[in-house]
C-alpha cells in the first residue's frame, strides 16, 4: 500500500475532521452533569423563557426587576439557537453545546486546511483545540463564547474555501451570539476592503467583494439588537478590577510565545492576513485593558486563543515550507520545531499542573495550567457548599423561598425555573440606601417559607443571621436555611441587631 | 452709499442684499442670545463645561463623582470644539457657542436659498430661528445640538455645491459632535445609492459604489466610530429617557404638528423633495425609536430637525408663490400668500406664545416660555452661581449637597472645595439617626436645594432653619458646625412624613 498515496487522498481531510470532532466530543462528554458555571444557569433560564420576567419571582422590598430584556438582544442568536434543547432540560442543554462546540476543531482544521496548511499541522492544531483543558472546559460549560468562536472561525474556513456569502452570514452571526467579535468582524471588512484592491476592488469609488459587501450590508442589523441592549442600560464586558495586565497577556493566547509565532506570519505576504486577525484581539483586548480599564474574564479569550493558534500554525507552515530550500539543518531543524510546539501544547492535557508548565505556558502571571483529569476534578466539585443547600430545598419541594444575596444566575436555574414561590434581595444596596430592615423579618416570617442566606460579609446579612440563629435548619460554611416561620414578631429585633452592628 | 449701489451690476447687487441679510440675521441672533450668556447652567451643561475643561476627569475630591469619560470620547469635536474657551471661564464658554450658535439663522437662510427658495422666504426661515424660543435657549445652553445642526447645515450646503468630499468632513464633524448625526448620514448615504442604481452606477452586489455614495459610507462609518467607543467605555446608550407622550414628539420635532403636510406634499416635488424628506427622516426616526423601544427624546434634539423642516417649507412656501404668479389669478396669490403667512405663523408660534401656542401644537401639554418671558426672566436666574460663590467665599473644609441636580456637583460646586458630598432626600423619612449625623457635624457646610415639593427636603430645611447661613429663591445654606442638636426635633417631624 503506498501510505504517500492515501495521505494525500481527498477522504483523508473529512476523515482527520471527524476524529478530531469525535475526540473533542469524548472528552467534553464526562463533563455534561458537572455543577453549572457562572452565568450558566441564567442563560439556560432565558434560553426558555427569553425576555419575559419570572411571574414567581418578587423583591423584599419593590416588584422585581431584573433587565432580561438586555440579556436577550445582547446575544440573540446564541438563545435562539439553544432553545429547542433548553426546553427539553438543563442536561439537553449541556449536551447541545457539547455537541455544537466540539465542532470548533473541524472549522479550525478546515480554516488551516483553507490557507493551504499541511495536514499534519492543521490536524495537530485542531487536536489542541479538542483536548486543551481549557478549551474542554469551556467546550461543556454552555456559554456563549465557544458557540461564537465556532461561528468566526467557521467563518473564515467558508472564506478560505471560496464561500464569501455564507463566511459572511456566519461572521455576522458571530456578533449575534456573542457581541465582542463585532470589532473582530469589523477587522476583518477592514482587511478585505483592502486586500481585495489586488482582485480588482476598489476603496474609492468602492468596489467590494462579496464577502465585504455582505459584512457592509449585514453589520448595521446586526448592531439593532446590541442597541437593544444597550439603551436598556447595561454594557457588556466587565470593568478591570482584578485582572492584571500580564495575567492578560498570559491569557489572551494559550501561551504568548505563541503570539510571537503568530507575529512572525507578519512578515510573509501568504500568512500576513491571518496573522492580522489572529493577532487583532489579543492586541484589542490587551489595549482596551490598559486605556479604557475594561476587562475580560477566561471565557472571552476562546476566540483570540483560537485565532491566534491558527495564525502561528499558519506561519510554523510557511516556515517548514521555506525550509526546504535550506540546508539540512534548518531543513530539518524547523519541522523539528514545529512539531516540538504542537507536541508540547497537545501534551499539556496529560501532564499535570506543575512550575515548570507555568513558566512555559504562562511565564508573566503564572496561573497554573492544569491537566484534563484536574479539571474534571475542579468542575466536578464546584460550588459543593451551595449545591449541597439546594438539595436540602429540593427535598422540599413546592414551599416558598427567600433568597438572601443570592444572585440571578444562581437562582433563576433550579429554583425559579421549577416554578417556586421566591422572594429575593441584597443586603448591600439594603445597607448602602439606608432601607429599613423591617421588611426583611417579614419575608424570612412569611408563611411556610424557608429562607436561603449566603453569608455575605454586610450588616444586614450578620443581623439576620444574628436575629434567627435559634431558627436555622441547615447550615454549611457558606450557606445557611432558617425556617421562618416559628420565629415570629422579630421585626424589631432584626432593627437593633442592624442598629447594634452599625454603632 | 448711493452712489456704490448704483456702480454694482444686478448681480452684485443681490448678493450684496444676501449677504446683509446673513449679517442682519447673525446680529439677531446674537442681540438675543447674549444677554443671557451670564444666566446660571442649565442640567447637563455644566456637566459639558466640566468635560471640556478637564477632559473628563472627575474632579479628586468628590465622592463618588459622576461618570463623564465616556461624554468625551462619545461626542469628542464638540468638547475639543469648546475646551480653548472652557479653559478661560464659564462664560468664555458659553460666548463660544453662542457664537457658532448664532450663525444658524443665516446658515438656515442660506440653504433654503441654495435649494431655490426667493430671499423673502429664506429670510423669513433665518428670522423663525433666530427668534424661536427653542432656538435661542439652545443657541445660549451648551448642548451639542446647536452645533450638530450647524455642521449638518454646512454639510448640505457642501452637496449642494458638489463639494462631497467637504460634505462627507463636515458629516463626520457632525456626527462627532453628537451620535444623532449619523441618522443624516445614513439618510444621505440611502439617497446616493438610490440616486446611483436608477442611473446605473451603483450596484448593489457585489456592492459598486459612485464617488459620492463610497464617501457618504466613509462618512457614515467614521461618523459611527466614537457612539462605539463611549460604548466600550461604559456609556449608556446615548441620552434618552423612558417614556413620556408619544405624540408630543411630532409637535417637537418638525416644530409643530401641523407643519408636517406641507412637508409630506414637498416629497411629491422634485424641487423641494431631497431637503424634505431631509427633514422628515428625524421625526420618523425619532417616533419609531418611541414606539420600539419605549424611549422619547428632549427637546434639544429638535434644533437640527427644526431647521431642516423651516429651510424645507421656505423652499416649498416660494415653488407655490412662484405657482401662483404663473397663474396670473389674483386670488390665487393673496390665498397663497395667506396660507404661507400661515405655515410660516405655525412654525414661530412657540415665540408668540400661549394661547395661540395651545392650537399650533396641540400635544404639547407643557410648552415652553415665549421669547419676551425668555429673554426678561432668564437674565435673573443666578441662583445656582450666587450659592456657589457664597461657598467659595466662606471656604468650607467640607461641603454637602443635598438634592441638588448632579450635573452641578461637577460644576460650580465642585471648584474650590475640599472635599464634597452629594446626596438625595427622596423616600429617606425613616432616617432621622442618619442625617442628624450627617448634618450636624463640625466643619461642614450644606448646600440644600429648595426643593419645594420634596417632603423630607421640606423638612431638613424647617428643621436646620436656625442654622440657615445663607437663603435664595434657590438654594439655602446650612452651617452644619453650628447647629446643635436637631436630631429629637428632626425624628418627630420625619416621623409625620408619610412615605
Amino acid at each position: 500500500m503506498d501510505l504517500r498515496r492515501v495521505a494525500s487522498h481527498r477522504a483523508v481531510d473529512p476523515v482527520l475532521a471527524a476524529f478530531a470532532y469525535i475526540l473533542a466530543c469524548g472528552l467534553r462528554l464526562p463533563l455534561r452533569s458537572a455543577p453549572y458555571y457562572g452565568d450558566e444557569g441564567m442563560l439556560y433560564y432565558v434560553s426558555r423563557h427569553f425576555w419575559s420576567v419570572p411571574a414567581n419571582v418578587q423583591d423584599v422590598y419593590l416588584p422585581y426587576y431584573y433587565h432580561f430584556g438586555f440579556i436577550f438582544f445582547q446575544r440573540p442568536v446564541y438563545y435562539l439557537t439553544y432553545a429547542p434543547a433548553a426546553h427539553l432540560s438543563f442536561d439537553a442543554f449541556r449536551l447541545f453545546h457539547i455537541t455544537l462546540s466540539s465542532l470548533l476543531p473541524v472549522a479550525l482544521f478546515y480554516l488551516l486546511r483553507g490557507h493551504g496548511v499541511r495536514r499534519v499541522l492543521a490536524f495537530a492544531a485542531a487536536l489542541v483545540t479538542a483536548t486543551y483543558p481549557f478549551f474542554v472546559s469551556f467546550g461543556a460549560i454552555a456559554l456563549m463564547d465557544t458557540y461564537g468562536v465556532l461561528l468566526f472561525v467557521g467563518g473564515l474556513a467558508l472564506r478560505a474555501h471560496g464561500r464569501p456569502v455564507l463566511a459572511g452570514l456566519a461572521l455576522l452571526a458571530s456578533v449575534g451570539a456573542k457581541e465582542t467579535a463585532w470589532f473582530g468582524v469589523v477587522f476583518v471588512l477592514s482587511l478585505d476592503l483592502w486586500t481585495h484592491r489586488a482582485r480588482g476592488g476598489r476603496l474609492f469609488p468602492m468596489r467590494a467583494s462579496p464577502l465585504a459587501t455582505t459584512l457592509l450590508y449585514g453589520l448595521p442589523f446586526v448592531l439593532l439588537p446590541l442597541s437593544v441592549a444597550l439603551s436598556h442600560g447595561l454594557v457588556p464586558g466587565a470593568h478591570a478590577t482584578v485582572i492584571r495586565p500580564d495575567a492578560m497577556i498570559d491569557g489572551l493566547t494559550l501561551a504568548p510565545w505563541l503570539a510571537l509565532l503568530a507575529a512572525l506570519g507578519l512578515l510573509d505576504r501568504r500568512t500576513r492576513r491571518l496573522a492580522l486577525e489572529g493577532l487583532f484581539f489579543p492586541v484589542f483586548l490587551f489595549l482596551t485593558h490598559v486605556v479604557a480599564h475594561r476587562s475580560v474574564e477566561a471565557w472571552y479569550t476562546i476566540l483570540p486563543c483560537t485565532l491566534t493558534l491558527a495564525a502561528a500554525t499558519l506561519t510554523l507552515d510557511e516556515a517548514c515550507d521555506r525550509a526546504r530550500r535550506h540546508v539540512l539543518p534548518v531543513r530539518w531543524g524547523v519541522p523539528a520545531t514545529a512539531l516540538a510546539v504542537a507536541g508540547l501544547l497537545l501534551s499539556t492535557p496529560i501532564v499535570a499542573a506543575s512550575e515548570t508548565k507555568t513558566r512555559i505556558l504562562h511565564p508573566f502571571y503564572g496561573e497554573p495550567v492544569p491537566s484534563l483529569a484536574e479539571v474534571y476534578r475542579q468542575e466536578a466539585g464546584r460550588d459543593p457548599d451551595y449545591w449541597d443547600a439546594i438539595r436540602y430545598l429540593e427535598g422540599r419541594p413546592g414551599r416558598p423561598a427567600v433568597l438572601v444575596d443570592i444572585i440571578e444566575p444562581m437562582f433563576l436555574y433550579p429554583l425559579a425555573d421549577e416554578g417556586r414561590q421566591l422572594t429575593t434581595g441584597f443586603t448591600e444596596p439594603s445597607v448602602k440606601f439606608q432601607q429599613d430592615p423591617r421588611p426583611w423579618a417579614v419575608a424570612v416570617e412569611s408563611g411556610g417559607s424557608l429562607t436561603l442566606l449566603y453569608k455575605y460579609d454586610t450588616r444586614l446579612n450578620h443581623a439576620i443571621r444574628d436575629t434567627y440563629a435559634d431558627c436555622g435548619v441547615y447550615d454549611n460554611p457558606l450557606y445557611a436555611i432558617y425556617e421562618g416561620e416559628g420565629c415570629p414578631g422579630r421585626a424589631e429585633q432584626l432593627a437593633a441587631a442592624l442598629a447594634a452592628r452599625t454603632s | 452709499m448711493n452712489g456704490w449701489l448704483k456702480a454694482m451690476n444686478s448681480t452684485q447687487r443681490a448678493r450684496a442684499l444676501d449677504a446683509a441679510i446673513l449679517v442682519a440675521l447673525f446680529g439677531l441672533a446674537l442681540a438675543l442670545r447674549l444677554p443671557l450668556a451670564g444666566t446660571d447652567p442649565f442640567g447637563d451643561e455644566a456637566v459639558h463645561y466640566h468635560v471640556a475643561r478637564d477632559f473628563g476627569q472627575p474632579p479628586a475630591h468628590v465622592d463618588n463623582p459622576p461618570p463623564d469619560r465616556s461624554l468625551l470620547w462619545g461626542r469628542p469635536a464638540f468638547f475639543l470644539l469648546l475646551a480653548p474657551a472652557a479653559q478661560a471661564s464659564f462664560v468664555a464658554f458659553r460666548l463660544e457657542h453662542i457664537l457658532l450658535a448664532s450663525l444658524l439663522p443665516s446658515l438656515v437662510a442660506v440653504l433654503a436659498r441654495a435649494w431655490g427658495a426667493q430671499r423673502p422666504f429664506a429670510a423669513a426661515a433665518g428670522l423663525a430661528v433666530a427668534v424661536h424660543p427653542l432656538y435661542v435657549l439652545y443657541g445660549v445652553h451648551v448642548f451639542p445640538d446647536a452645533l450638530l445642526t450647524l455642521w449638518s447645515l454646512l454639510a448640505l450646503w457642501a452637496r449642494r455645491h458638489g463639494r462631497m468630499a467637504l460634505a462627507a468632513i463636515l458629516l463626520v464633524v457632525a456626527c462627532w459632535t453628537k451620535e444623532v448625526g449619523l441618522v443624516l448620514a445614513g439618510a444621505l448615504l440611502a439617497a446616493d445609492m438610490a440616486r446611483g442604481i436608477r442611473a446605473g452606477t451603483v450596484g448593489l452586489w457585489p456592492l459598486r459604489a459612485t464617488a459620492e455614495a463610497s464617501l457618504g459610507l466613509f462618512a457614515a462609518l467614521a461618523g459611527a466610530a466614537p457612539l462605539a467607543a463611549s460604548q466600550l467605555l461604559g456609556a449608556r446608550f446615548p441620552g434618552w429617557s423612558t417614556g413620556g407622550p408619544a405624540w408630543a414628539l411630532v409637535d417637537l420635532i418638525p416644530l409643530s404638528v401641523w407643519l408636517l403636510l406641507p412637508l409630506v406634499t414637498a416629497t411629491l416635488r422634485a424641487r423641494t423633495r431631497s431637503l424634505s424628506v431631509l427633514a422628515l427622516v428625524y421625526p420618523a426616526f425619532y417616533l419609531l425609536y418611541r414606539f420600539v423601544l419605549g424611549r422619547r427624546v428632549e427637546e434639544w434634539y429638535a434644533l437640527l430637525p427644526g431647521a431642516l423642516a423651516l429651510a424645507a417649507l421656505a423652499v416649498l412656501l416660494g415653488s407655490w408663490i412662484e405657482e401662483a404668479r404663473g397663474s396670473r389669478r389674483l386670488s390665487r396669490i393673496v390665498g397663497t400668500m395667506a396660507v404661507a403667512a400661515a405655515l410660516l405663523l405655525v412654525a414661530v408660534s412657540p415665540t408668540i406664545g400661549h394661547p395661540f401656542e395651545r392650537v399650533t401644537r396641540p400635544f404639547t401639554t407643557s410648552p415652553g416660555p415665549d421669547l419676551v418671558a425668555l429673554e426678561r426672566d432668564l437674565p435673573r436666574q443666578h441662583d445656582l452661581q450666587d450659592a456657589a460663590a457664597y461657598l467659595r467665599a466662606h471656604h468650607a473644609p467640607q461641603t454637602l449637597l443635598v438634592d441638588v441636580g448632579w450635573f452641578f456637583v461637577v460644576y460650580p460646586f465642585s471648584d474650590d472645595v475640599d472635599e464634597l458630598r452629594y446626596r438625595f432626600s427622596d423616600g429617606t423619612a425613616d432616617q432621622a439617626d442618619g442625617w442628624a449625623r450627617e448634618l450636624e457635624q463640625d466643619g461642614l457646610t450644606i448646600v440644600l436645594w429648595n426643593y419645594e415639593s420634596g417632603k423630607v427636603n421640606t423638612v431638613l430645611r424647617r428643621v436646620y432653619s436656625d442654622c440657615v447661613v445663607y437663603r435664595n429663591a434657590g438654594y439655602s445654606i446650612v452651617d452644619g458646625s453650628g447647629c446643635g442638636d436637631h436630631r429629637d426635633e428632626l425624628a418627630a417631624e420625619l416621623g409625620k412624613v408619610e412615605p
